[in-house]
């Protein structure tokens, strides 16, 4: 959603960067991997603080954010006993992170029901919705990135950019609250509110509810990606190979789709990793608005009754998610390559 | 235009016998600036199993003709005239012809090979699916049969191992492999035609030699013709039989190699080979001791430093080991370099991509640290000064690049750019006034012989000649005592680098510099410097006065390469060939030693 | 000259910058063209359709006018982004051009930073934020910078390491040059485009940021209100047909999006091209 602007005007249009397959095409894979893995524990460790240093800003710290602003000074001093929260930072630090390795993210003093619960039955929803809107996404962002670079400077091309521009400068609840107002309201194609449930058959179960949210959670990622996908179809069909192709009598076609594509394709993949957050981003919006039963809506309703437990779990949860996703991304795109893999032999 | 026997324009030929008829063509390019012209009614004829060799300098349009025989021309370009193709006794056209049929033409009457082979292939397709492709374009058989012909073309054009090779990707290749990998993709359908665009300018010396030896092989074997696009004169001698001089998109003179080459009728041609560096001798050495190839001994090293000359040294590097880091382990670019530069003199650092050389340049700039061994400039350690101290160090040394785009600035005027040092140091210990800075740089300008005003310009309205001019001009503004000149003419035409040497050897002799002049092109050292060191994979294989070490090599590696160094003048080329295959041999019965 | 020139021949960024200096124009000046009351509620004019009662816009749920609330909310979702958009650029491109330059540990230990701060989506570090600190504009203007200044600081690092390579660079540091000389006469000039360029995106971003928040109902507090707490009031009345509420604030916020895009396109068309003239 928003943060993808400047990514994606930005550094997209110079080629897209890749700079973990570059590292990896010299040391081998599994030198690759081992140092992606570190690089990404030690970001993970770095967020940990985040989370736990906002835990300490909150007002009045951790005790009066689990008892409430009522809370007297002898129930906090009680709490603050209780739970460690007299001993150094540095142990409580230490104390927080084995909890959190542990799976213990806290009580959410509304739900009557501990974070790690509330979160396990809500993330895999979100999942799914990420999911199918990306799927989705893919699918028509592809075709045409490809199509538009291999038209580029024509009309078609322009029109689909600003197209591109205009779509992902329409904020997502803006978007959806449009296409409410047009196929559901009007129309009356698709119900406004999101199917309901506890698990994920449930949501399955009721389609014509997921269309309207996975819709909305598409369009975004359509805008970003076709950019992608046309600037890096632009770089690769700029390639030599490419000439060498045609040269043997290869039709234009054929090697845009034998050649081209899977070259392409390959550094997009990469780009993927990098948008995580900023769908999972998108997916509190839509989740909001269409009353969907996700990590999202889970993580807005905490903020609206100030759940700090459930607030600062979802955030290192989410977190964690996005920075395995994207070390995921760049492990597959190493594999795509076989520059790369060969250092697996 | 010198008449050429039954093959220049107007004479009609055996129709069975062409192969490819260019008429009257003009390529336009569209851009946004308005009409450019780039190919002016240009004729050409090539037949069966003759080498035409089209030559010229950057810009002379004989790279957009190449692509034209293919119809591979961008949309911006206008193409009128006619271009035919002999596709089986009947000619076909190339010019406004549908994609479809070009498709049909391309690989299988007319093939292609590029300049870079490191790009030319698709990374992420194995080497016998992208020879198997240019077949099944073309005939109708199963992938399995074409596997087996992209074996077999590995093969044919001296590929090791094809089998397992054609399993591979193109990264686990060198370039030269590549190069002969592009070639087996061209000869896949056996084209009667096969145009090859600068196709060995990527490659070192003795793997160019290579190549050309594949291709003239083939020519023979298979009678296919050849048009070679190139601006090397001595890959003109070695292999073509006819040259057309392209300039200014015109061909400005067409006839038989021994005739152009030798007795040139036209201006543009004689002023081309005035250019070209003189080849050093090749087969006199020979027969000189032909070692095993390894390291100096110490008794060699006498040849670094000669102690009968009494010029101050002004570089001196001692067992000068220098390492990259890559992915935490360490690669050893260059081992145990001796070198010494006295005042005065101009050093040449010759080595293939990937010796060292380049990476030696630096540490004498004190851009790298050696891991083990000194660089002394004037006697002083660079890596041990500190502060002000190494500033002042380095005040005496001047750098030109090789990438006469990239060395200034694009924000800064071309005077801010001179005036640079000036602006670090000073001269004589003090700051210099706005005034005084200016005419330093009108000074340097003329120097270089650059027009006055040239100061108040940036770099970009410049030719790559001079920039390079420019750099040479900052490199010079404080009078340094040492000038490291890494490939300083590597990028630029002929003619434009026999312009910038002139100017390098004028200042060289007036103002006294010692210059260390790291190149590849062994024509240029040879013509420049007076001593010179031969560097292979990070080491020193032998050094001593240019003269000597060229015209009696101690090392067989030495004699492989000046004999790899094509000459432009057939016959002369021709015995040149032939000494250099006779030490390929030698140096394949002698274990360890050049290849 | 050459610039502007060539800025002008990107024909939607010229559309871009009118379309922006309208909206500020409206934003800034409007009120004075068009009064009205945005700080007393009046429930007996509620929800009027456009056109009544001489409210061009209609009325919205607590009786403000609606075009008039659109010039305030605007005032704030511009001011908003404009300045912490203006913050996140210069937090970033320091901390990148520190990072790309020195280089080593440093620069690995700053860009785990940055790794960990993109990892936590901004929306969800927003919300917990808002709902520790009270949200005033000054606040949401610090937050907001504190939240974007990521990317830009790894695309100023990316740039910077690539123009450290440059040969001119190398050249400077072989004649001797300081570090503190190289940086303010080579680096700084030569990455200077980028970061203009991507100030205009990180404004844009800002603005779509702020309407989030205030959308989810953690912005700014009434009666203070910008663009997306305008959709936010609006949304209850949507299947009442009460299109006045919805479609001007979003489309609002879609334009001068957009128009940040396309200036910002065509600035680049202008940085990037390397030779020009003075």
């Amino acid at each position: 959603m928003t943060t993808a602007i400047p990514v994606q005007s930005g550094s997209v249009e110079a080629g897209v960067a890749a700079p973990g397959l570059v590292r990896a095409q010299r040391g081998g894979f599994g030198r690759f991997l081992v140092r992606r893995v570190l690089q990404a524990l030690a970001v993970i460790l770095v967020v940990s603080v985040i989370v736990f240093a906002l835990l300490h800003a909150l007002p009045g710290g951790p005790a009066r954010g689990v008892l409430g602003q009522q809370a007297t000074p002898e129930q906090i001093a009680a709490f603050e006993a209780a739970n460690g929260l007299d001993q150094p930072v540095v142990l409580q630090y230490l104390s927080f992170l084995g909890r959190s390795l542990t799976g213990d993210l806290g009580e959410s003093y509304l739900l009557n029901q501990s974070v790690a619960d509330a979160i396990g039955m809500r993330l895999p929803k979100t999942l799914l919705l990420t999911g199918l809107s990306l799927v989705v996404a893919v699918i028509v962002a592809v075709p045409v990135g490809v199509y538009q670079a291999v038209r580029r400077n024509r009309a078609v091309d322009y029109w689909f950019s600003t197209l591109a521009i205009v779509a992902y400068s329409t904020p997502t609840f803006f978007l959806g609250m449009l296409l409410i107002l047009l196929l559901s309201q009007n129309a009356g194609l698709f119900p406004a509110a999101a199917p309901q449930g506890n698990g994920i058959a449930e949501v399955l179960s009721q389609p014509a509810g997921l269309v309207l949210p996975v819709l909305t959670g598409a369009v975004p990622i359509v805008a970003t990606f076709s950019r992608y996908m046309r600037s890096s179809t632009l770089d690769n069909l700029g390639e030599d190979y490419v000439r060498t192709a045609r040269a043997k009598g290869t039709a234009y076609r054929d090697v845009v789709v034998r050649h081209v594509l899977r070259n392409s394709l390959t550094p997009v993949v990469a780009m993927l990793g990098y948008y995580l957050p900023v769908m999972f981003g998108g997916a509190l919006v839509v989740e909001q608005l269409f009353n969907y039963p996700g990590m999202g809506l889970l993580f807005w309703s905490a903020a609206q009754s100030s759940d700090f437990p459930v607030l600062l779990g979802c955030v290192l949860v989410i977190s964690v998610a996005t920075v395995v996703g994207s070390l995921l991304a760049d492990v597959i795109q190493a594999l795509l390559d076989p520059r790369t893999r060969g250092g697996l032999r | 235009m010198s008449a050429l026997p039954a093959s220049g324009p107007g004479q009609e030929a055996p129709a069975d016998d062409v192969v490819l008829r260019i008429r009257d063509l003009n390529v336009t390019f569209t851009t946004g600036s308005g009409e450019v012209p780039a190919v002016r009614g240009i004729d050409l004829e090539v037949r069966r199993g003759r080498v035409v060799a089209l030559v010229g300098e950057s810009g002379s349009g004989k790279s957009v003709t190449s692509l034209s025989v293919l119809g591979l021309l961008p949309s911006t370009a206008r193409v009128t005239g006619s271009v035919e193709l002999d596709d089986g006794g009947r000619l076909r056209g190339v010019v406004a012809t549908p994609e479809d049929q070009l498709v049909d033409l391309r690989g299988r009457v007319a093939s292609m090979v590029f300049q870079e082979p490191m790009t030319a292939l698709n990374p992420t397709m194995t080497l016998g699916d992208q020879i198997a492709e240019a077949v099944l374009n073309h005939e109708r058989i199963p992938r399995v049969v074409a596997r087996e012909r992209a074996v077999e073309l590995l093969r044919s054009v001296g590929i090791p191992d094809p089998e397992r090779r054609a399993r591979q990707y193109p990264h686990e290749l060198s370039g030269g492999q590549r190069q002969r990998v592009v070639v087996a993709i061209a000869l896949a359908c056996e084209p009667r035609l096969i145009v090859a665009d600068e196709p060995t300018t990527a490659l070192d010396v003795t793997v160019q030699a290579e190549i050309l030896d594949l291709l003239r092989e083939l020519v023979a074997e298979r009678g296919t013709a050849l048009l070679l696009v190139t601006h090397n004169m001595g890959v003109v001698a070695d292999i073509a039989d006819e040259v057309a001089v392209m300039s200014g998109g015109r061909i400005v003179e067409h006839g038989l190699v021994e005739q152009v080459l030798l007795d040139p009728a036209h201006e543009y041609t004689r002023a081309l080979l005035d250019a070209v560096p003189a080849a050093p001798p090749a087969s006199a050495g020979v027969a000189g001791a032909v070692s095993d190839g390894g390291a100096l001994s110490a008794s060699d090293r006498v040849a670094v430093a000669d102690p009968a000359d009494d010029r101050e040294i002004v570089l001196d590097l001692r067992g000068v080991s220098l390492d990259y880091r890559v992915q935490g382990r360490h690669v050893r670019a260059v081992d145990g370099l001796d070198l010494t530069v006295r005042a005065g003199e101009m050093l040449g650092l010759v080595g293939e991509s990937g010796s060292g050389k380049s990476t030696a340049g630096r540490a004498c700039l004190g851009l790298l640290t050696p891991s083990a061994g000194e660089v002394l400039l004037l006697g002083t350690s660079i890596a041990r000064a500190r502060g002000r101290a190494r500033r002042r160090l380095l005040a005496d040394v001047g750098v030109v690049f090789q990438d006469p785009g990239g060395s200034l600035d694009p924000r800064k005027l071309v005077g801010e750019s001179i005036a640079e040092p000036l602006a670090i140091h000073g001269r004589d210990g003090r700051r210099l006034s706005g005034a005084e800075r200016q005419a330093r740089v009108r000074e340097l300008l003329d120097a270089v012989r650059l027009p006055a005003g040239a100061e108040r310009r940036y770099p970009h309205e410049f030719s790559g000649g001079q920039r390079q001019r420019i750099g040479l001009a900052r490199a010079l503004a404080l009078r340094p005592r040492l000038l490291v000149a890494d490939e300083p003419t590597s990028a630029l035409d002929v003619s434009v680098q026999a312009e910038v040497l002139q100017v390098l050897r004028d200042l060289h002799e007036e103002l006294g510099f010692g210059c260390l002049f790291i190149s590849h092109d062994l024509g240029v050292v040879h013509e420049l410097t007076d001593r010179v060191a031969v560097l292979r994979s990070g080491r020193l294989v032998e050094s001593g006065p240019t003269a000597e070490v060229f015209s009696a090599p101690r090392e067989l590696y030495t004699a492989e390469l000046l004999a790899s160094v094509p000459t432009p003048d057939p016959a002369a080329q021709r015995e040149r060939r032939e000494a250099r295959l006779r030490l390929v041999s030698v140096g394949a019965e002698a274990p360890g030693a050049a290849r | 000259m050459t610039g502007l020139r060539r800025f002008a021949t990107n024909r939607l960024a010229v559309v871009g910058a009118v379309a922006l200096a309208i909206l500020v124009l409206f934003a800034v000046l409007g009120p004075l063209v068009h009064p009205t009351e945005q700080v007393a509620t009046d429930l007996g004019a509620a929800n009027l359709p456009p056109g009544v009662d001489g409210h061009p816009l209609g009325t919205d749920a607590l009786g403000y006018d609606n075009l008039g609330r659109l010039m305030v909310a605007g005032r704030v979702s511009l001011l908003v982004g404009v300045l912490a958009g203006a913050l996140a650029t210069v937090v970033g491109t320091l901390w990148g051009a520190v990072a790309g330059y020195v280089g080593g540990v440093v620069d690995a230990v700053m860009m785990r930073v940055v790794d960990a701060g993109i990892a936590i989506p901004a929306i969800f570090l927003l919300l917990v934020l808002s709902t520790i600190v009270r949200p005033t504009v000054g606040m949401m203007i610090v937050v907001l910078g504190l939240v974007s200044w990521l990317v830009p600081a790894r695309l100023i690092r990316a740039e910077a390491l690539s123009v450290r390579t440059r040969d001119y660079v190398v050249a400077a540091r072989a004649m001797g040059a300081t570090h503190s000389r190289t940086v303010l006469s080579h680096v700084i000039p030569n990455t200077v485009g980028t970061v203009v360029v991507n100030a205009t995106f990180q404004v844009a971003d800002a603005i779509l940021l702020v309407a989030y928040i205030s959308f989810l109902g953690m912005g700014v507090q009434p009666p203070t209100t910008d663009w997306g707490a305008m959709l936010n009031d609006g949304i209850n009345y949507i299947y009442q047909g009460a299109w006045w509420l919805i479609l001007p604030p979003g489309l609002a916020i879609v334009i001068v999006v957009c128009a940040l895009n396309f200036v910002g396109d065509g600035l680049r068309d202008v940085v990037d091209v390397k030779g020009r003239t003075a």
